[in-house]
């Protein structure tokens, strides 16, 4: 985690602020800069699995990538594959991991529950057993927790084509997520093939959590899937509202914390996650004494 | 629409419905009574192409109901639909006329067309409202308004009345006997509320089914028929 050099806001001026934000040599120009690009997938894809309610998918795959990345370092020491990246096994791990809960889902739902802890649990553990196996030193906790500070400008074309292509396929088929989800059953009776559409939605999701895990880790990747989102989902009237607002809160967030985390020599992955639990929890508390019928009726 | 000899086993081995034979015509309006668990749901499902039957026949317009499907419009309960969505009552009313455009994009003449369904069920006012806003019965009228926005021949309502207070329920069984003027309706509850005027036919599901002439219900003593009411093939 990224250590302040002053730690003390009077000693920093806000000068040197704007120089490590917005400058390409500043400390927190590419992690804003991917910060900014995953708020709008987190906004995107978190509007869809939480008006969908299976945000506890993203939880299951977020566990079951510990095992493909640790089955990936496992298999490079071994091996000597060099394609085969920690990037490469959890794209694999987080593919399987939401195909399998994804098939349950649909055609067994009752036993989703006992199936996604299953692949949770089984997926995180063998991550640690492979990891132990691995000659070398690997630290789990940088996979666990993330660090936003680490992103290099080398990590940002990958970062920026996998968030564009779920942004694009998210937007695409707005039309045709928002009817799965809304309603399956009628979205099957008008010829719609609602299945392929949900495993579309868990590979979007899959795509996210592996992608953004780099800024906050496997842990609280589900925080900034489903929080922006359930604040997002107070406020708008239409799933693109929230999707909108879940864009600005989760943005808004990722900057509060990388400058937060600046100021006072604190981890970055968890003061992001911090504040959006913070605005989630006030948004809620407005919306209590502002119910949403006074909220909605604007147009 | 018809079904003849149909019967339906679920996969744990429960027989759900057999012998269920019934025929109904163009524009007639059929309510489909019976008790909680008696197969009623299932039977609407059969209809719609969600279930398969295991044993029998269902035609609708002529073809296999999974083909026939856009000649049908429904409405489930909706307590089977997630009420803080964050969606309008006009994105759902455009469901129903969702076309086959693989993204999903609606075609020209549709948003006219939503228009004039929420006109004609009296919720023009609410189009721009949140579902979760809504009350039992405005949410029932939406999800009427979004099954008629696909132009069906036939509706089918399961549970019409459920969420409906006993106030709007005259209102509300004025405007299902509109509908059953210009096409067929097929209702289904466990409400004898719908042995009101405007039934053509009760048919009583049960496991198996029986026709009934509505005044015929109303004479009979309800509970028997309840009791007995399941009894296979049609009387």
């Amino acid at each position: 985690m990224f250590k302040s050099c002053t730690g003390a806001v009077g000693e920093l001026g806000m000068n040197e602020l704007f120089t490590q934000l917005f400058l390409p040599s500043g400390l927190l120009f590419f992690p804003l800069i991917v910060g900014c690009m995953g708020s709008l997938t987190f906004g995107v894809v978190g509007s869809y699995v939480t008006a969908r309610r299976v945000t506890y998918i993203g939880t299951g795959i977020s566990h079951a990538v510990v095992g493909g990345v640790g089955a990936a370092f496992f298999f490079q020491s071994v091996t000597g594959w060099g394609w085969l990246s920690p990037t490469v096994g959890a794209f694999a791990a987080a593919v399987v991991s939401g195909v399998i809960i994804g098939r349950v889902i649909l055609t067994s739902g009752h036993k989703a529950d006992s199936v996604i802890t299953a692949v949770m649990v089984i997926g995180m553990s063998s991550g640690v057993l492979f990891l132990n196996k691995t000659p070398g030193y690997h630290d789990p906790m940088s996979m666990l927790f993330g660090d936003i500070l680490l992103v290099s400008r080398q990590d940002l074309p990958v970062i920026a084509l996998v968030n564009a292509g779920v942004i694009l396929i998210g937007l695409l088929f707005y039309n045709r997520l928002l009817m799965v989800c809304f309603d399956e059953e009628f979205a099957r009776l008008r010829g719609i093939n609602a299945d392929a559409y949900f495993m579309l939605l868990i590979l979007l999701t899959a795509l996210t959590t592996v992608v953004m895990m780099k800024i906050v880790g496997v842990i609280m990747v589900i925080a900034l899937l489903s929080l922006p989102a359930m604040t997002g989902a107070l406020i708008g009237r239409k799933l693109w509202h929230c999707m909108l607002a879940a864009t600005v809160i989760c943005a808004f967030c990722v900057i509060l914390g990388l400058v937060v985390s600046y100021i006072l020599d604190l981890s970055s992955g968890p003061l992001i996650v911090v504040f959006s639990g913070a605005v989630h929890l006030v948004a809620l508390t407005v919306r209590r004494f502002w119910p949403v019928s006074r909220l909605a009726h604007g147009s | 629409m018809s079904l003849k000899h149909v019967a339906f086993r679920y996969p744990n081995g429960t027989l759900a419905l057999k012998e269920v034979n019934l025929t109904v015509h163009h524009n007639r309006n059929v309510a489909v009574l019976g008790p909680n668990g008696g197969g009623k749901s299932t039977l609407l499902k059969l209809i719609l192409g969600i279930l398969k039957p295991c044993a029998g026949t269902i035609e609708v317009m002529g073809s296999p109901p999974h083909v026939a499907c856009n000649y049908l419009g429904y409405v489930p309960q909706h307590a089977t639909i997630r009420p803080d969505f964050p969606i309008t009552v006009r994105e759902i009313v455009l469901h129903g006329c969702a076309g086959n455009h693989w993204l999903g994009w609606h075609a020209s003449g549709c948003r006219h067309c939503v228009d004039s369904v929420l006109e004609e069920m009296g919720i023009a006012a609410l189009a721009n409202r949140r579902f979760c806003q809504l009350s039992g019965g405005e949410r029932q009228r939406v999800l009427i308004a979004r099954a008629l926005s696909g132009h069906p021949a036939i509706l089918l309502l399961d549970e019409p009345l459920a969420n409906v207070d006993p106030a709007s329920r005259a209102k509300f069984q004025e405007t299902l006997r509109g509908l059953g003027r210009r096409m067929t309706v097929l209702s289904v509850s466990h409400d004898l509320a719908f042995l009101a005027d405007g039934v053509d036919r009760v048919v009583f599901i049960n496991g198996g089914s029986r026709e009934f002439d509505p005044k015929e219900v109303q004479a009979a003593n309800v509970q028997e028929l309840y009791r007995g009411g399941g009894g296979t093939g049609n009387e």
